[in-house]
């Protein structure tokens, strides 16, 4: 791609223009050389710039992935309380089935008393539990 | 984004004059080249079928060169095909960047398009480094950066040229904007003092007496921005820490108008912007933000001059764009 770039042997002119070499000759060579060392530093910032873009690229996918990471994190913590929110609901689902449950007996159990002692009345099946284990 | 994977024989090196396989002859479609890839057709589709070759322009002394980034959208060929329709008074060349191009679309633009010089790097180097390197290869009196997703009116270059080469004092000239159903996109955009931008005249019916009179803008978007390539030179072109796209654009322009000159919006421009959406909405507001973040840092001393209020309301737009048309303090 670069002529004579690659001849790293190949002689230049000589300090002066030493003998054998004339003055165009040694000036075609230095502007030779110029043109090479453009080309080459042209390519050189264009590889840099690509390692640039690399680089800015790496740093822009650890920021995003750090930004879904912390997403994540705030997700993971919602749903933890969530969870916690859902179990408390379900204890308080099973205290409030149970406290409906002994209003339930306790009224039962009221108004059978209540029948007991109106003579004739239909007698009600005792069933709440507590009145049970007393007898 | 940038694919770091080796593309074999172009790898990290300029290719000039891609000559299609049989020129003269109709080439490959995008369709043909892309089997099930291509976008839907329809009405205003931007992915209508490519047919045939697309012949640029080439001559010896471009007064401009149009800079065009190639990534991964099949419609870069439907982009230029439209310019090359279009056409234009002045001569200008047209440069496309394949810009860590994934091979299908390297294939295409190399197949399907003749005339155009085609440079050419591994790796994605964003849009601002993409575009430098464009540039760099660019031989025209002006730079005019365009999108690979837009589609072209007849005069749109012309109107930026005579706008540019008419007033020395211009710096950049940006085209008018317009959605694929044919409502404003953007007439020129404005910067507020947080830094965020808005665009003038968005969603507003294109009809006459809307946003039909040029003016000094804050900037114009580069999806299809007209450069003075002296200002190009003096302001060291786009910054590439805005990796990989978003606010390079503002920066530009800021840069521009900080080094003395004018940055206008041309209504006569006129171009349909499609603006596809390669990027998945929340990883795009991710980068903007990071983008904002940066141009905010570095115009930190500069930003107090902007107007300041809440940027969806149109009276803090209508006094932005009054402060930068320069009709008021």
């Amino acid at each position: 791609m670069f002529a004579g770039a690659s001849k790293p042997g190949a002689p230049g002119p000589s300090p002066g223009g030493g003998p054998g070499v004339s003055g165009a000759v040694a000036g075609y060579r230095a502007t030779e050389a110029e043109a090479v060392l453009a080309a080459r530093s042209e390519e050189l910032t264009d590889r840099l710039s690509e390692v640039r873009a690399l680089q800015a690229d790496l740093a822009l996918k650890e920021a995003w992935a750090a930004h879904l990471q912390g997403e994540l994190d705030r997700a993971q913590a919602e749903i933890e309380r969530l969870l916690s929110v859902q179990a408390r609901a379900v204890e308080l689902e099973a205290e409030l089935r149970a406290t409906r449950a002994r209003a339930s007996y306790r009224l039962v159990d009221r108004v059978g008393r209540w029948l007991d002692a109106i003579p004739g009345a239909p007698r009600v099946r005792r069933w709440a539990s507590h009145r049970t284990a007393r007898g | 984004m940038p694919s770091p994977a080796p593309l074999g024989s172009v790898a990290g090196h300029r290719i000039e004059r891609p000559v299609a396989e049989e020129p003269g002859r109709d080439g490959p479609t995008a369709e043909e080249r892309q089997p099930g890839s291509g976008h839907p057709p329809g009405a205003g589709s931007p992915a209508a079928p490519d047919r045939g070759v697309v012949t640029l322009p080439a001559p010896r002394d471009p007064a401009a060169s149009v800079v065009m980034l190639a990534w991964r959208s099949p419609l870069v060929v439907a982009s230029l095909r439209a310019v090359a329709a279009a056409g234009a008074g002045h001569p200008f060349e047209v440069v496309v960047v394949l810009n860590g191009a994934a091979p299908e679309i390297i294939d295409l633009v190399t197949g399907s398009v003749v005339g155009a010089r085609i440079v050419s790097s591994p790796v994605n180097l964003g849009f601002s480094g993409g575009c430098y390197r464009g540039a760099r290869a660019a031989r025209g009196g002006h730079l005019v950066f365009l999108n690979d997703d837009t589609e072209v009116q007849a005069g749109w270059l012309d109107a930026l040229l005579d706008t540019v080469e008419g007033d020395g004092s211009i710096g950049a000239v940006g085209s008018r904007l317009l959605f694929d159903d044919g409502t404003i996109q953007e007439a020129g955009a404005v910067l507020l003092r947080d830094a965020s931008t808005m665009t003038v005249g968005r969603g507003e019916p294109d009809v006459a007496g809307t946003y039909l009179e040029r003016r000094d803008v804050d900037y114009c978007s580069a999806a299809a921005l007209l450069v003075r390539r002296s200002a190009w030179e003096a302001v060291g072109g786009f910054d590439d820490r805005y990796f990989p796209a978003y606010y390079e654009d503002v920066d530009l322009c800021l840069s521009i108008r900080e080094a003395g000159l004018r940055v206008v919006y041309e209504p006569r421009s006129r171009v349909v912007h499609h603006e596809s959406a390669t990027l998945d909405s929340a990883y795009k507001t991710f980068v903007h933000g990071r983008m904002r973040d940066r141009f905010r840092e570095k115009w930190a001393g500069h930003l107090g001059l902007y107007v300041e209020g809440d940027p969806w309301s149109p009276a803090t737009v209508e006094r932005a764009v009054r402060r930068a048309a320069g009709t008021t303090g």
